[in-house]
């Protein structure tokens, strides 16, 4: 009997101190981090005009080109995204084409002939990165489309596609 | 009879010493916490920049106050996420020492957050109001849109 008092005496100081040793308590608080869906494009460089103004004799004007004055840069957080272009030139006089050169972050497309017909891709394979490109516009004009000028409104967006 | 007697008695001791200690046990409570919203807003230089790779809460966004002290103890820190990043980095800073009768050191340098266990900051005696800093590093465009969150707990140990 005495051995089973002394063995529960000295059970209740281990479990005493044990417990002493782990005393603790906790509290909390909570971090939250809503991150937005980012799909950002802008272009730098500003207006930019085109002037046809040079031929060789016996053939069509020469094209006037363009790859330096404009770029575009995109920021998106999201996958599986392109950028498209278009005009709001409905009846151009003149031919316009554009075409992404020296492209991060995505993949160009073909050079595109703008029309108001529907957007047409400009860069593909955009996913959850930072890009940028070089934009250069190419204008021609033929010999009978005379004189004149087109103006355009191009207007480049990020959207959801492959 | 007299054996259940001696054994309930012992029992009750027990039971006596547990309670006691609990009664004892350093407190420790925590008010506030930190709701990031990231956005567009946060690209470093607009479309063609990432975002800000690292964002600071209030330095008084977290405030601990450790109470019902009998000597010296400990504060760890740790977090369990519920929905967060691999790549995030959650740092926490203590910004003042509080108010009270004891000392604190320490935690005045920023303390990685992991998922396990790390000291804080140690003390000795009942101090209040202690404010806490959060940072969150490593943001990019890598990481998608989510509401991502994760609870900090922070436990007083006597030492």
């Amino acid at each position: 009997m005495k051995k089973l008092i002394v063995g529960m005496g000295v059970l209740g100081v281990v479990l005493g101190l044990i417990g002493l040793a782990i005393a603790a308590n906790s509290d909390f608080h909570t971090v939250t981090v809503d991150v937005e869906a980012i799909n950002e494009a802008a272009i730098t460089g500003g207006d930019l005009t085109l002037t046809i103004n040079t031929a060789t004799a016996g053939q069509e004007p020469d094209d006037a080109v363009d790859n330096t004055t404009c770029d575009l840069d995109w920021t998106t957080n999201e996958d599986t995204k392109k950028i498209t272009v278009e005009t709001d030139q409905a009846a151009p006089t003149y031919t316009l084409k554009v075409v992404a050169q020296n492209v991060t972050g995505g993949t160009a497309a073909a050079e595109v002939t703008l029309s108001t017909t529907g957007a047409n891709s400009f860069v593909t394979a955009i996913s959850k990165t930072t890009g940028g490109c070089d934009l250069q516009y190419t204008a021609s004009a033929t010999a009978a489309q005379g004189t004149g000028s087109d103006v355009h409104t191009v207007t480049y967006t990020l959207t959801a596609g492959p | 009879m007299r054996i259940t007697t001696r054994f309930l008695i012992l029992l009750i001791i027990f039971v006596s010493i547990t309670i006691w200690e609990k009664i004892q046990a350093t407190d420790i409570a925590v008010t506030g916490s930190w709701v990031l919203s990231i956005g567009a807003t946060d690209l470093v230089a607009g479309a063609g920049s990432d975002l800000e790779p690292n964002y600071t809460s209030a330095s008084d966004a977290v405030q601990i106050d450790i109470s019902n002290t009998a000597g010296n103890w400990q504060v760890d820190v740790r977090r369990t996420d519920s929905n967060w990043h691999s790549n995030f980095i959650l740092k926490v800073k203590r910004t003042s020492d509080g108010t009270g009768s004891g000392t604190i050191s320490g935690g005045t340098t920023e303390v990685t957050v992991t998922q396990t266990d790390q000291e804080f900051f140690t003390g000795s005696s009942d101090r209040g109001d202690v404010h806490v800093e959060l940072t969150l590093e490593n943001v990019s465009v890598q990481i998608p849109p989510d509401s991502y969150m994760t609870t900090v707990y922070y436990t007083v140990v006597d030492i």
